[in-house]
Parts: structure tokens; sequence; C-alpha cells
């Protein structure tokens, strides 16, 4: 009391409001807190320093059954060296896949392509003997279209100039006239610059 | 909590037949002031639950060694307040907070109490305890709630008597400053 006495009359001194508070705790502890925790120490450092003391605890049953593994590992299964990684025997190894080249494979598609194209191409021809050729002779079939279907073919191609001829003969009178400027001489020289096979007439 | 009876209780807990028993007698005649001593450090129940677990783990260990040119009270104090400064200094090392926020943190916890009461004066009290900065939040716990005296606290805190006072001084300034303002 008299320790407390000199702490208040200290406080007071200091701040009289501060030593007006009540000196009361204010936080509240879970009901037998300080009942259990002599306990649950004591637990904790049987634990320490026995590690059966948890398992007794928790389970004496348990406890009292030996750890020892019923099973049993393979006879020197720990004696034998660990096989290091690629340093396999013949008979652990597994057996090795070639690899075909990419090429090979590509070809033998597009034969099997070809093939089926030509299967199909013929079967279809004789099965439909009336029919047209899946691959009609043009030069055999031409004559063999009228005047007025040609005429509507034509026709269905308005823009199409029909009357100009694939070799046309004002290519070689362009031709004249463009030259007809060239001097004798340039003529010459030009001509001597031509492969000998490539001489005009 | 006489020095013979820790003396007694030393010399038990050194015979190994005896040693649980000691033990378990030192935690029972300790656990409540060394409890509030951590809990008022760090304010929740759980906290200080964990810190007063390790402290007597501690214990444990440590007392067959313990030299008693000390008091036994003065040197679990000692590790009490360690262990608690220790727990904040992890905290605030986790959350990477600055002192300003565990303080702020603590007031939250405070409120989160579900007894706490703004209304009366002694939850105030608690409240301008937490704006104290750590050392001056000990050295008043340690006068203010345990009555202790400062050569004591010199010994737990190894710090000097005078400058202990002057801690103190401004702590209940601190406090007191709060608690006109709030």
């Amino acid at each position: 009391m008299k320790g407390k006495s000199i702490i208040l009359t200290e406080l007071e001194e200091i701040s009289p409001t501060v030593a007006q508070i009540p000196v009361k705790p204010v936080f509240s502890v879970p009901d037998g807190y300080f009942t259990l925790f002599p306990e649950r120490m004591a637990l904790i450092v049987r634990q320490m320093e026995d590690p059966n003391a948890e398992i007794s605890e928790i389970s004496p049953v348990l406890a009292d059954i030996s750890r020892k593994m019923p099973m049993e590992a393979p006879a020197g299964y720990f004696n034998n060296p660990i096989p290091i990684p690629g340093t396999y025997t013949e008979s652990e190894q597994a057996s090795v896949i070639p690899m075909r080249k990419k090429g090979f494979n590509m070809f033998a598609i597009a034969a099997s392509v070809v093939a089926l194209v030509g299967i199909f191409s013929v079967v279809y021809n004789q099965m439909n003997p009336g029919q047209p050729a899946v691959t009609p002779n043009v030069s055999i079939e031409i004559p063999k279209v009228s005047e007025q279907e040609m005429d509507n073919f034509l026709n269905a191609f308005p823009d199409t100039d029909i009357s100009e001829p694939m070799s046309s003969a004002t290519d070689e009178i362009d031709i004249e006239v463009l030259i007809s400027d060239v001097n004798e001489k340039g003529l010459q020289d030009f001509l001597s610059d031509l492969p000998d096979g490539n001489n005009a007439n | 909590m006489s020095s013979q009876d820790d003396k007694e209780l030393l010399e038990n807990f050194r015979d190994p037949s005896t040693k649980e028993k000691a033990y378990t007698a030192i935690v029972r005649k300790y656990q409540e002031k060394l409890y509030w001593h951590v809990r008022r450090l760090v304010v929740d129940h759980d906290d200080a639950n964990d810190v007063l677990q390790n402290l007597f783990i501690k214990v444990w260990k440590g007392l067959e060694n313990f030299r008693e040119d000390a008091k036994l009270y003065t040197w679990l104090y000692r590790i009490a307040t360690n262990e608690a400064l220790s727990f904040l200094e992890q905290r605030k090392k986790r959350f990477s907070v600055s002192f300003d926020d565990i303080s702020g943190g603590m007031e939250d916890k405070l409120k989160a109490d579900k007894d706490f009461d703004a209304t009366k004066v002694e939850w105030k009290l608690q409240l301008a305890i937490q704006q104290l900065p750590e050392k001056q939040k000990i050295v008043f716990s340690l006068r203010y709630y345990d009555e202790m005296p400062y050569e004591e606290m010199s010994r737990i805190l190894e710090t000097s008597e005078g400058a202990l006072k002057a801690s103190y001084h401004h702590a209940v300034k601190k406090i007191e400053e709060y608690i006109l303002n709030h």
C-alpha cells in the first residue's frame, strides 16, 4: 500500500486528471482461461521433452501400438546403387522409333489424291456411258456445237471484241511505222548487237 | 510473491522429479500479471495468449540457467516485455506498416472489443495509451498498472531510473492531453 500511495501521489503531481481515472481492467478474458493455462503449458513442455506424450494424451490406445511398419521393402533394395540417368542396360532401354522425312509423307498424300481422282474418273465414265467424259477432247467436241449455240455463248460476253484476231496484222504495220525514222546505221548497229540466231530477215 | 517462495520453486524446478510440478506452480503464480502486462501491449487476447505461451516455453528452456542474483519476477517481466515487442515488430514487418499504422491498428482493435464503450473514461485511457511510443507505453503500464518501483523497472528495461521517470512523466502528460481533447 505504501508503494501504491507513492505512485498515486506522483501521478497526482504530474496529472490530477489522469490520477482520477479508476485503475480497473477493461479487457475481458475467456472463462476459465487462467485455470486451464497452467495445464496447457505443462502439456506443451511434456511434448517438447517426449514426442510420444502428444499421442499418449490424445489416444492412449494408439500410443500403445507398435510403430514398426508391417510392410517390407524388397531384400537388398536399399543396398543397390541408384541408377544414373542415361546408363540403363540394353534390356531396360526403350525401342527407338525412326522419324520419317516430311517430304515422303507429302509425296504419299499427293499420290493418293491423284490415284483417287483417276479411279473416280474411270468408274464415273464406265457407269455413265451416255454422258460426256469427265475429261472431254476439245478438238472432237467443238464441231458438234451448232452455230446458234456458239452465237448465244459469245453474246453472253458483250464487252469482248470477238472480231479482233489472235494475231493482229496491225502489229506489222505499227512496226514499219515505228522503224521508219530509224536510220540505216542505227539499224545495222542494232542487228549486229543481236545474237546470230536472232537476226531479223 | 515472496522471494522465499521463488527460491523454493527454483530448487524444485532443478530437481528432475519435481521439475514439471514446480514449472506449473510458477506458471500459475505469474500468469495473470504477465498476461495483463502483455495484453496491454498487444491488446488482442489471442495475440496475448500466443505471446504468453512463447514466454513460458522460454521459461521452461532457460530457467535452469537462471542466475538468482535477480528476482524471478524481474526476469519473467523482461522476457514478457521482449516477447511482446518482438511480436509487435514481426507484425509490423509482416504487414509492412509504420509505427503510426500500428497505433491505428491497435485503436481499431480496442474499438472492436466486445466491451468497448467510448463514453467510459477507462476506455478513453486505453485509447490514449495506444498513442504513446512503445517505450513510454511499457513504462506507463509497469508503473501505473503494475505499481512497479523504478529500481525494478530499471533492471527489466535496462534503462536508468532518471530516464524512466522522465519517460513516465511524458507519457502521463500525453495521456492527459488526449483525454482532455477527446
